[in-house]
């Protein structure tokens, strides 16, 4: 049976607490921060609020419901939502399925994380049973391990060189130069991408993410209520989400993204030739290569190919891909919850994008990967959303 | 013996520290259905019973992904490295990581898993080339 659509809902006022990359402050002071940026943004009281979605990674004494103490907060619905990159996508998803069912009115859905020098080998340390018995003894990577074993089986099994990767993470430094809150801004060439020192190999510095620390969020609420508001906002044509998807792939070479896809398409009644930009989660740039293929932009193993006509970079031609720089450039806030994607989209649907506008975008795809509790990311999901005035 | 720093543990992993023996692979066994399972868990991946013995298991796997360890989050595994390890399918089922024992090893090469005692309660796998006797010795 088909999902029921996601007609009358608004996504609105999307706000990113500026990135930093370590902070004293703990993860409440990001959360905080975001909700009072959403709110002051939009014009609502706090008491407007009667719905609230959390995501943090490095919550700890603290717990979701203890921010709404923190917060004064009073809501008759709440939502934890701890799917790593996933979140974002899934938080919208709850939240938006709340609305509907009148469970809640508006609904703030954010995501904040804080980093302190040690705290992600802390975290990557002790991140599961499983990961401590089966991943931590072997170096301590961490999850770069994970994805240096995930690069190489990708790069032998379909004939890709670094120099693929190389090439997607200076296009996006090129989207990720023009966005003014960006912690890495710098332009990169393809000589500092291929001389750069190792870090698990094949994986070297700019194809590892910047763990650090920092807020992103937005409200879902009824389309009248935002209009009457006057907030701009887009709609939701598809969701999608996955868990666990191909379980005996000896290695991950493709994610639940490809389990579902003709499922957001058929939602969303649009396929890849109308989407107008793409937002994939860029942990590694082997995780987005699997998205432009899972997703249906081009066959499987052909993500460098598809890239070599489709730089990504906005106004270049092709179609434009991770438009604020994605994490490789903004950073990743305790794996950003998913949310960086999410947020840009947004801007870019309101045309309110901080660096670079996509012009005339009427259709974003955003998807989302997270989880790693051993050897694969078990966490997938995917948004279409659609400009509000198109 | 394998010179590696302290890492954590948890209750699974000493449990099969515990009961792991030299020169086999210890792994839990399914006594409902007989799936080999790892990493140890509490109830079997597929028929979720909770009867899982610790029995030996055929060593032999094979080689699936390699990677070098040079970057570590770990400050002792930093200063030791780097460390060259693979992911491993076994044939008898699992999926797991290893170090590896030899500049030999390619990937898609037939391995074996040696399991490896580190102190008194940690152990951790080891790839080598089939047949040749385990020298202990990480690359």
């Amino acid at each position: 049976m088909a999902a029921r659509t996601y007609a009358g809902i608004a996504v609105a006022q999307p706000y990113t607490e500026p990135y930093v990359r370590h902070s004293d402050e703990g993860a409440p002071w990001f959360l905080g921060r975001t909700l009072a940026g959403v709110l002051r943004d939009s014009g609502l009281d706090k008491d407007a609020i009667d719905g609230l979605a959390v995501t943090s990674m490095s919550l700890a004494p603290d717990t979701v419901p203890g921010m709404v103490e923190h917060f004064g907060l009073s809501p008759r619905w709440l939502e934890s939502v701890p799917y790593g990159g996933a979140s974002g996508i899934i938080a919208l998803q709850r939240a938006a399925r709340a609305v509907q069912c009148g469970d809640a009115e508006v609904v703030a859905c954010i995501a904040g994380d804080t980093m302190a020098p040690g705290l992600f080998a802390a975290q990557a340390s002790r991140f599961s049973r499983f990961s401590m018995e089966g991943v931590w003894p072997y170096g301590g990577g961490g999850p770069n391990a994970v994805f240096a074993l995930i690069t190489a089986a990708y790069m032998e099994r379909f004939g890709v060189g670094r120099e693929d990767f190389g090439r997607f993470c200076v296009a996006q430094r090129e989207n990720g130069s023009a966005n003014p809150i960006a912690l890495l801004r710098a332009p990169l060439t393809l000589e500092d991408y291929l001389a750069a020192r190792p870090i698990v190999e094949p994986l070297h510095l700019f194809d590892c993410v910047m763990p650090c620390a920092g807020g992103e969020g937005f409200l879902v609420l009824r389309e009248e209520q935002a209009a009457d508001l006057g907030l701009r906002y887009a709609r939701v044509r598809g969701i999608i989400e996955r868990h666990n998807a191909f379980p005996e792939d000896a290695v991950q070479l493709r994610g639940g993204w490809l389990q579902d896809r003709d499922a957001l398409y058929e939602q969303a009644n649009a396929g890849p030739d109308d989407i107008d930009f793409i937002e994939t989660y860029d942990d590694y740039p082997v995780i987005s290569f699997m998205q432009l293929e899972d997703l249906g932009f081009c066959e499987k193993g052909g993500a460098a190919g598809f890239m070599r006509s489709h730089s990504g970079v906005v106004g270049g031609g092709g179609l434009p891909h991770n438009t604020s720089g994605g994490q490789l450039s903004s950073g990743q806030a305790g794996f950003a919850g998913g949310y960086l994607g999410l947020v840009e989209a947004l801007r870019q649907l309101t045309g309110r994008a901080i660096g670079l506008q996509v012009s005339d975008a009427s259709l974003g795809l955003v998807s989302g990967f997270g989880y790693v509790n051993y050897d694969r990311g078990l966490c997938t999901s995917a948004a279409i959303l659609e400009r509000a005035d198109a | 013996m394998l010179d590696l720093p302290e890492f954590e543990t948890t209750d699974m992993s000493r449990e099969r520290a515990r009961h792991a023996s030299e020169g086999a692979l210890t792994l839990q066994v399914c006594d409902k259905c007989g799936l080999v399972q790892y990493p140890s868990r509490s109830v079997c991946r597929d028929c979720l019973s909770p009867a899982l013995s610790w029995s030996a298991v055929p060593t032999a796997g094979r080689v699936i992904a390699m990677a070098v360890v040079h970057a570590s989050l770990h400050s002792q595994f930093r200063e030791q490295g780097p460390w060259h390890i693979c992911s491993v399918v076994l044939d008898a089922g699992p999926r797991m990581l290893a170090f590896i024992a030899d500049d030999a090893i390619r990937r898609g090469d037939a391995i074996e898993i040696q399991d490896q005692l580190v102190g008194e309660e940690r152990r951790v796998l080891i790839a080598k080339q089939p047949g040749l006797p385990g020298t202990g010795e990480h690359r």
